[in-house]
Order: structure tokens, then sequence, then C-alpha cells
């Protein structure tokens, strides 16, 4: 299994990395949005960051499977000891590994500046909880979407998706907010995401 | 621990509802090499794909080495080598870093072995797999899959674009390889002569029925060629069953039989034939007269 993240984090080197970036960049624009005083220039700034993760995220998905796909990167492996199912988990690994290398720093960094600068912060942690929480689940939905988008062998229809999928994901927060119901919604739409995934790709010719 | 290495039962498979396999068995004992012949899409890298779990049957059941081919274990595809019709490879990979992942990847890797056969083929570690010409890429994927030392080892007409010599090369070394550790090769190829060559059982098929699966020597004696002089013209019915191909010219009959035997023997003297000579086959004649349109089916050794 080891071998075969390393494979994946070796062949998408450039999403890590764009995802560290992407990762000092908010870190930057969190500390900008609370020394600006929340002014609407900054917001909308990590705002627009955001955006670029979550549409990173959704390439990073689908770089994955339609490389696999147009390469027959899965054929290839499926005839050594490997099973599918490892394939998958392997790649959904590297994906996770993405998502945290780009907003575990950015959450940490707003507990911290929150702390240091809005006063009590027990009244705001839950606050930054659900915020993590709701910005890392829909980073997630929109990778399981490049995951299912890059499966067709169309590259038009993999871009399209990974651009526009991202933004009318985020609607969803303007709906229903950061918390507890737009978490649900998130979760059911990648569990749905995952399981299609998974069955598709366990059972597709190679 | 079942002595087939290779099952296969009733399998059926359609392709946007064209059937591709229909009906097809076949076993393949333990030690055996199996040269499964057909024409182009006749269904040979399907079963094959099939069998290694790569593509789903639409009805019937593969095992190999007693497992299920939708449910084959890491440690089972372990004892598998596969070289795949056209080479499919990383092709973005350089050819030490796909070595590295193989090895990485393998339950069992004979280092030693690869590092000969690298240095016999003399492959470039430090080019990408694209770059490789497909003599190369098809020693490199030959290498790869003897690797692993694997019991059965599956080869989809590796010797494809291949030129003569490599040809050669390439299937004497698969063969001396296998037949010294005793191990099973399952192996499709349009290249009749290196099939008749090493193979010690046929399979033909053709549009996806397997008419013939028997040993290489019985097909030989199962399907004659005949040249038949009569005294006068050549009767029009000679009451012979599994007449593959008949061609008159004055007195002189030129036929094809399926299933030889006796008995049909005892039929045509019947007729008295002023000579009966048997014309020699070689495994191309008998598979051009078997992939005609009407072909005999050549039954297996236990219903003959």
């Amino acid at each position: 299994m080891l071998t075969l993240i390393k494979r994946e984090v070796e062949d998408h080197t450039i999403h890590l990395l764009v995802a560290a970036v992407l990762s000092t960049t908010l870190v930057v624009g969190l500390v900008a949005l609370v020394r600006m005083e929340f002014t609407i220039e900054a917001v909308l700034y990590t705002m627009v960051l955001l955006i670029v993760a979550f549409i990173g995220c959704a390439s990073l998905g689908a770089a994955q499977m339609y490389t696999d796909r147009v390469g027959r990167i899965s054929a290839f492996l499926a005839t050594l000891d490997v099973a599918r199912m490892q394939i998958l988990t392997a790649r959904f690994v590297v994906g996770l590994l993405t998502i945290l290398i780009s907003l575990v720093p950015a959450a940490i960094t707003a507990a911290i500046v929150l702390f240091r600068s809005v006063q009590p912060f027990c009244f705001y942690s839950h606050v930054v909880l659900e915020v993590s929480v709701t910005v890392f689940l829909i980073a997630l939905a929109c990778y399981c979407i490049g995951l299912q988008a890059g499966w067709a062998q169309s590259k038009v229809l993999t871009l399209l998706a990974s651009v526009v999928f991202p933004p009318f994901i985020m609607t969803l927060v303007l709906i229903k907010g950061f918390g507890m119901q737009a978490m649900v919604v998130l979760a059911v739409l990648i569990a749905a995401c995952v399981l299609r995934i998974g069955a598709k790709f366990l059972s597709t010719p190679l | 621990m079942s002595e087939n290495v290779v099952e296969i039962e009733n399998l059926v498979k359609y392709f946007d509802g064209r059937c591709v396999i229909d009906g097809v068995n076949l076993a393949v004992p333990r030690g055996c090499i199996y040269g499964l012949l057909g024409r182009n899409a006749s269904g040979k890298t399907t079963i094959i794909r099939i069998l290694l779990g790569l593509e789903p049957p639409t009805r019937g059941r593969t095992f190999l080495l007693g497992a299920p081919s939708n449910r084959l274990a890491g440690r089972t595809k372990g004892r598998i080598g596969y070289v795949a019709e056209g080479h499919n490879l990383i092709q973005d990979y350089k050819v030490g870093r796909l070595v590295k992942l193989c090895r990485d990847l393998s339950l069992k890797w004979n280092d030693e072995f690869f590092g000969h056969l690298i240095e016999m083929f003399r492959l470039p570690m430090d080019r990408k797999v694209s770059q490789l010409s497909i003599g190369m890429r098809a020693q490199l994927n030959l290498s790869l899959a003897l690797a692993t030392d694997p019991e059965l080892l599956i080869l989809d007409d590796p010797t494809l674009g291949l030129d003569t010599v490599a040809r050669r090369h390439f299937l004497e070394l698969a063969i001396e390889v296998i037949q010294q550790q005793g191990r099973t090769i399952l192996f499709s190829s349009h290249i009749l002569g290196d099939v008749e060559r090493i193979a010690d059982r046929i399979g033909i098929l053709v549009a996806g029925k397997l008419v013939v699966d028997c040993a290489l020597d019985e097909l030989k004696n199962r399907v004659k060629k005949l040249r038949v002089i009569f005294p006068e013209a050549p009767p029009e019915n000679l009451h012979l069953t599994e007449i593959i191909d008949r061609q008159i010219q004055g007195r002189e009959m030129t036929l094809t039989v399926a299933n030889w035997n006796r008995q049909k023997q005892n039929m045509l003297e019947l007729f008295k034939p002023t000579s009966c000579t048997e014309m020699p086959m070689s495994l191309e004649d008998i598979f051009i007269e078997c992939t005609q349109p009407v072909s005999a089916v050549v039954a297996p050794e236990s219903e003959g």
C-alpha cells in the first residue's frame, strides 16, 4: 500500500506543491484578514483563495482518474500483486493528504489569530471548528466530484466539471451557512460519490 | 489444489449486444503450454482479459490457479506473469522507475535473474518506456513478468511487432525458463510457426467459439487432408461427416476431414478409390481449414 501511495504522490507532486503554496497564501490571507479588520477586500481575497483551493481539489481528483484512464495505469497495476481496492484507496489517501496540507495550517492559523485578537476565544471556538470542518468537507466533496469527472474520457468534460462544480458546491454554504446542516448535506454528497466511484472502479473493464 | 491451472466454464461475453465469446469451455492442466489461436477479433484477448479479472464476463465462470478471476487476491496475482498485447506498460515512467515499482509491488522478485535479462536485452534504465522500440518494450514486459518466477505465464500475442530474430529470441527465452521450472503457459499468437514449435495443446477460436481443443499431435492426427483419385468422376456424396473442405478436379478429389478415424476410412474405401494419399498438414494449414466459415469441431481427446 505504501508503494502505491508513494507512486500517487510522485505522479501528482505538482498538486502537492500547489497545495503547499496555497496553504501558505491562505495563512497569509487569514492574518491579513484580521490585521485589516475584516475589510471587504480581505474577505474577498480569502474567498477567492478558497475557491482556487476547491478547484485545485477537484482538479487533483480529475487528474488522478484521467491520467489513469488515458495511460491505462490501473490496467497495468491490476496485473501485479495488487487489488483494485488498494489502487483506489491509495489514490484517496493522497487526495485526503493534499486537502489536509492545504487546509490544516490555515485552520490552525485562524484559531491562533482569533485567540490572540478576539476575546473571549471560547465564544468563537465552536465557530472556528464549524467553519474548518465545513471547508474541509467542501474540499473533499470537490475532490470526489473530480474523481468522478476524471473517469469520463473527455478532456473538456473533465476540465469543465473541475471548474464548474466547486463554486456550485460553495453556494450551499451561502444558503445553509457554516454549520451542521451544511455538514450533513456535504457528508451525504461525499458518501454517495465515494460509493459510486468505488462501485465503478471495482467493476469497470480496465 | 486443482490440477487445472486455467479453467473456463460456459464463458459468454457480449459487447454492445454483439456476442464475442460464445459458450467457451477450456481447461489448461499444470505444466502445459497451451496455444490459443484465432483470427483477428475472434475473442482471444477478451478471454485472457476475463481470466485476469480485467473484464467482467456476461455469463460463465473463469478460474486461475483455483481462484475465481473476479476475486483474484494479490497473492494469487503474484503467481501469474502477464505480457499484454501491445505491451501495456506505464508509458510516462522511466524504465528504472517502472522496474522499481514492479519490484516493490511484487511479493516475490528474482533480482539476479531480472538483472541477467536486462543485461541480455541491453535495456536502458534511464529512458522513458514510451521512447523504447516495440521490441524493447516486449523484452521489458517479458523480463518484468518472468522476474516474479510465475507459476503461470499468460502471453497475449507477445511477439507482435518483433522482427524474426527478436521473436525467436523472445520465445526461446520464455519457453526455456518456463520449461526448466515446469510452469504453465497460456499463449496466444498469430504466428503459427511459433505456436507449432512450442505448444503441447491447441485451442482454435472461431467467432467466439472454441472449435478445436486438443493436443497438437492429436490435432494433426485428427485433421487429415487426403488426395483421393477415383476410377471415374468422384461421387457427389461420400456420406462422411465433418468434412471441412472438398475440392474436385477431374477424377481427383482433395478432402479435408475433421476427427478422422477408422470408420470414416472404411466409408471412403467403399467407393473403391484408385488411390488415397495423405497430404502433410502444418498447423497453419489446419488453422486455415478450421477458421473457414463452415468448419467442423475437433473434439477434445476425452470425447474422441
